[in-house]
């Protein structure tokens, strides 16, 4: 899983459903990615991220990037290819998504966060 | 031939050797490959770089064509085996391990479109005991009307046991506020017949019709379900209506077949 994908996921139970309630992540493994270069799409995400919870998972992980992006920085190919980097190629192998409204938490094994109700 | 779905609940039907046969089996990876295409063209995009939601995304074979195409893609599945697959194969898109009748949650408005290919009529089959078809299949559109954005489209090929699946299916799509297509690809072929769902999200603004595909000169339809909702009596593909339709869309400019003795003739493979 991708910081992008954690960015959008959100708190599927019962308890936060209509709250579209962001998740954290309890990182276990990190492993660099090798996903190429998509300028196009990196502008395109710019528009769709909670930023600041972006930027504050980011940094938990060791990476900094400013609080905000503004247009002029579209131009800016060194921080494009950045932000890029971050949100696509730092994938999360193992670890935990915990919500910090309802407290459940859905692990993540093999890169892939297990989203499905407890009782399965 | 049975049905897949009518053996087991899909996380055990694929299990670890089925989601290995089917990812190697070069006849299915074939299909697929040209289904998902069929479907990324009527998603109809704006340009490549897309966000894109692969619903029922298997080992990936679906979300590859979209790789192809310039888009990143989030798939979901129930089956941990057929994940454990695509994420061996080194696909390029996320995946995440998820039951569809269950709903998921993203940031509100993020996806640019949706696919979904041989996947829903699984969503038609009670699994378990507190399982109700409709109302998962109400969960899956409600959570997929959130996630995309307005004036978007969501494309599902699926296998429809019988034309009450579509009805049901179609009636949880609308509900939820999609507008449906149903468009039938080479519907006189028992082999290539292929039903596409195409929902739109809201607004009409880039509401552009597309024509089934058809490879040797038979009917052609495709039905808006919002406007023709109440008017489901049959002479509506008679051989006149057809021949009316045709001389509409030729009058409107368009590419229409032209008119031949197979027109409007009945066609033998129902389902
Ligand atoms: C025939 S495979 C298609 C996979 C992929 N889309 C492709 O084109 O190769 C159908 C997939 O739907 C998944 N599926 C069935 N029911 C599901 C559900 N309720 N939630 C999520 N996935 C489901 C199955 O696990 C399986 O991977
Ligand atoms: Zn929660």
């Amino acid at each position: 899983m991708r910081l992008v994908t954690l960015n959008l996921l959100m708190c599927n139970s019962e308890e936060c459903s209509g709250r579209n309630q962001a998740l954290t992540l309890n990182p276990g493994e990190i492993t660099p990615g090798t996903t190429q270069f998509n300028h196009d799409l990196t502008i395109r995400m710019l528009g769709k991220l909670d930023w600041l919870a972006f930027v504050n998972a980011a940094l938990r992980l060791g990476h900094e990037l400013p609080d905000n992006i503004t247009e002029a920085d579209h131009q800016n190919s060194e921080l494009i290819q950045r932000i890029f980097d971050i949100l696509f190629n730092v994938e999360i192998q193992t670890g935990e998504l915990l919500c910090p409204n309802c407290n459940r938490t859905y692990p993540i094994e093999k890169g892939i966060p297990n989203m499905l109700p407890q009782d399965h | 031939m049975s049905r897949p779905e009518e053996i087991a609940p899909p996380e055990y039907f694929y299990n670890e050797e089925e989601a290995n046969k089917y990812t190697t089996n070069s006849r299915i990876i074939e299909i697929q490959a040209k289904m998902s295409q069929r479907a990324i063209e009527l998603l109809n995009l704006p340009e490549p770089g897309c966000l894109v939601l692969d619903l029922g995304c298997g080992s990936g074979l679906s979300g590859e064509e979209l790789t192809e195409c310039g888009h990143f893609w989030i798939g979901l599945d129930i089956s941990k085996a057929m994940l454990d697959v695509a994420s061996e194969r080194g696909v390029e898109g996320d995946i995440i391990l998820s039951d569809l009748g269950d709903g998921f949650t993203f940031l509100p408005g993020t996806f640019d479109g949706a696919i979904s290919i041989s996947a829903l009529q699984w969503l038609c089959n009670a699994e378990k005991a507190d399982h109700n078809p409709y109302k998962r299949l109400a969960k899956l559109f409600e959570s997929l009307y959130s996630a995309l954005g307005r004036g978007r489209r969501a494309v599902f090929q699926f296998y429809p046991a019988h034309p009450q699946q579509i009805e049901m299916i179609t009636q949880a799509a609308v509900k939820c506020g999609f507008l449906a297509d149903l468009i039938i690809d080479f519907p006189n072929s028992t082999k290539a017949k292929k039903y596409y769902l195409v929902l739109y999200s809201g607004a009409h603004q880039n509401y552009k019709q597309f024509q089934p595909l058809d490879g040797d000169d038979q009917v052609k339809f495709s039905k808006r379900d919002k406007t023709h909702k109440k008017s489901k009596k049959m002479h509506k593909h008679s051989r006149e209506w057809i021949l009316e339709k045709k001389a509409k869309q030729r009058k409107q400019g368009k590419e229409v077949r032209h008119d031949s003795k197979y027109t409007g003739r009945k066609r033998k493979d129902k389902f």
